[in-house]
């Protein structure tokens, strides 16, 4: 299943992108943010410190993904 | 309960509006202001982006936590988006309690909750003459951010 994932902050910067597509077999957070890493070696490092939000919410690695959610990666926010 | 929640674009006005609330015995506001430095280095502004719609959600939800938890009577909080400049207001929050200690536990843990799980991210503008870094902060918070701009690549 092909997702698409977007990217802020630290991550987006470290990316060069704001949004990537990825290829995943196993259709978990978990299982994309392992794909991420591999993909982008530059996301692996800050990945461990990093969310997944579903459709507007945060969620945990073992969701199962589905083609049409929404899919961002939150890293360390900074608002304030 | 009366919460209200606002992102928008630019700088907040630099005072805030007369506001009060029926049978509130305190009122609170809150002003962030963006610092003109950050060790030791200047910055114009800091740049902030949001995650839409999942920042509104985000402050909504803390508001309505606080709400039940500290008995309070009303939350008011605006973020910026985009440039704000050093010196000018990019965070404000306003509670009205009943009562002083209930409001002033609501404004801190609000504000720690938003430094947390909000998805709002800031970037340090350096002066055009290049003088300074990417790195600022406020209230004393590191910013993780650089100051170059990110392109809008997509792949």
């Amino acid at each position: 299943m092909n997702v698409s994932v977007k990217l802020f902050g630290a991550e987006a910067k470290a990316a060069g992108l704001r949004e990537v597509s990825v290829e995943i077999g196993e259709t978990t957070c978990l299982a994309l943010r392992d794909e991420l890493a591999r993909k982008i070696p530059a996301l692996a490092p800050l990945l461990e410190k990093c969310r997944f939000a579903v459709n507007h919410e945060f969620v945990e690695l073992d969701r199962t993904l589905v083609a049409s959610d929404e899919i961002a990666l939150i890293g360390m926010v900074s608002g304030g | 309960m009366s919460v209200t929640v606002k992102i928008s674009d630019g700088p907040l006005p630099a005072s805030a509006e007369p506001w009060s609330f029926p049978g509130a015995g305190a009122v609170l506001c809150f002003d962030g202001i963006v610092r003109p430095s950050e060790d030791g280095r200047p910055i114009v502004g800091l740049d902030y982006e949001a995650y839409e719609p999942m920042a509104t959600r985000m402050l909504t939800q803390i508001a309505q936590e606080l709400f039940e938890r500290h008995a309070l009577l009303a939350i008011r909080v605006e973020h910026s988006r985009g440039h704000v400049g050093n010196g000018e207001v990019s965070y404000r929050l306003r509670i009205a309690s009943k009562h002083r200690k209930e409001g002033i536990a609501a404004l801190d843990e609000f504000t720690d909750r938003l430094k947390k799980d909000v998805p709002i991210w800031k970037t340090a503008r350096a002066p055009l003459s290049g003088e300074g870094s990417g790195a600022a902060g406020r209230e004393g918070s590191g910013v993780r951010g650089q100051g170059s701009e990110l392109g809008d690549r997509r792949e």
